[in-house]
């Protein structure tokens, strides 16, 4: 097929990875506050989803300036303070939102492309 | 200062030098962030030798690929990239063109409403704009400016008609560098005001 080549099926990939991924960083936040850099940890631990980890700051400091999560300074045994972050309900809402059209279209794809046709 | 401190330093000076282009509130932020996950996950680690801050600085990737990350962030409004059609949008093609050759057509003029366009559109990060402001001001009227001027002023012909220029190899270098700036400019705005194809 004209125009589908393998770069734009990686570089369509790369985008809805990125796209996903302040969804991710919503739900690890989902039931308990976490530090950036266990934000970064926990997304590191499946293959793919972060190839630079500097670049979840910039993420972070979006979702905060929408309104999505919140932070507060924590004193720690170990080290520096640490910024925790935590959802507010406009970010549970964003997230639920997200989850189930993610659902429905997942499904829909898998289908699809399941069938091996 | 230790080799690991070294290493630290640079990586926060090359990232303080690329954060440049971002809002001085946001660039503060980003600097206090990257260096405090530095902080934070050498004291997790059992050695803070050389080998584990170069693991620690890799992973965090380039300071220009957090500043890139940043500056694609701080764009206004997310509807902005949704709306986005496929190629190349006919506002930011008035914008490039008027930048590379408005200066000729309305002089001066021409290339200060590119400049307005080019800050006006979501498509670009700051970084593009800045780009497209600076190489180089007054876009290719400048090189037409100082040909005139070069040709016209500054040689001087002897009575047995050898024309010595003065400066010609100068100003025709700068001449040049003028033109291969500007057009090598407004290839790099047109190409990254493309939407990734989908």
């Amino acid at each position: 097929m004209r125009g589908m080549e393998q770069g734009d099926a990686l570089n369509l990939l790369t985008q809805m990875r990125r796209g996903a991924l302040p969804y991710c960083v919503l739900a690890l936040l989902r039931d308990e506050q976490r530090y950036s850099v266990e934000i970064i940890r926990l997304l590191g631990e499946v293959d793919g989803m972060v190839t630079s980890e500097g670049t979840i700051y910039p993420l972070l400091s979006r979702l905060r300036r929408q309104g999505l999560v919140e932070t507060t300074w924590q004193e720690s045994t170990t080290g520096p303070p640490r910024r925790y972050y935590r959802l507010t309900s406009a970010g549970r809402q964003a997230l639920n939102v997200f989850a189930g059209e993610w659902d429905r279209f997942s499904d829909a794809v898998k289908y699809f492309i399941g069938k091996g046709n | 200062m230790t080799a690991t401190d070294e290493l630290i330093e640079d990586y926060l000076g090359r990232l303080e030098t690329a954060a440049r282009t971002l809002p001085s509130a946001q660039r503060a932020e980003l600097l206090a962030e990257i260096k405090a996950h530095i902080e934070i996950t050498l004291s997790q680690e059992r050695h803070q030798d050389e080998a584990t801050v170069r693991t620690v600085l890799d992973r965090l990737g380039t300071p220009e690929d957090i500043v890139r990350e940043a500056g694609a962030e701080a764009e206004p409004s997310p509807q902005a990239a949704a709306t986005g059609r496929r190629g190349v949008g006919a506002f930011e093609l008035v914008a490039v063109i008027l930048l590379l050759i408005g200066g000729i057509v309305l002089p001066g003029l021409g290339w200060v409403i590119g400049v307005v366009l080019l800050w006006a559109s979501a498509r670009w990060t700051t970084l593009d704009k800045l780009i497209g402001t600076l190489i180089f001001p007054g876009g290719l009227a400048v090189a037409v400016w100082l040909f005139f001027f070069w040709s016209r002023g500054s040689s001087t012909c002897s009575p047995d008609g050898a024309c010595k220029s003065s400066g010609a190899g100068v100003a025709s270098t700068i001449i040049l560098v003028t033109v291969v700036g500007s057009i090598g400019s407004a290839a790099y705005l047109l190409r990254r005001a493309k939407p990734p194809a989908m």
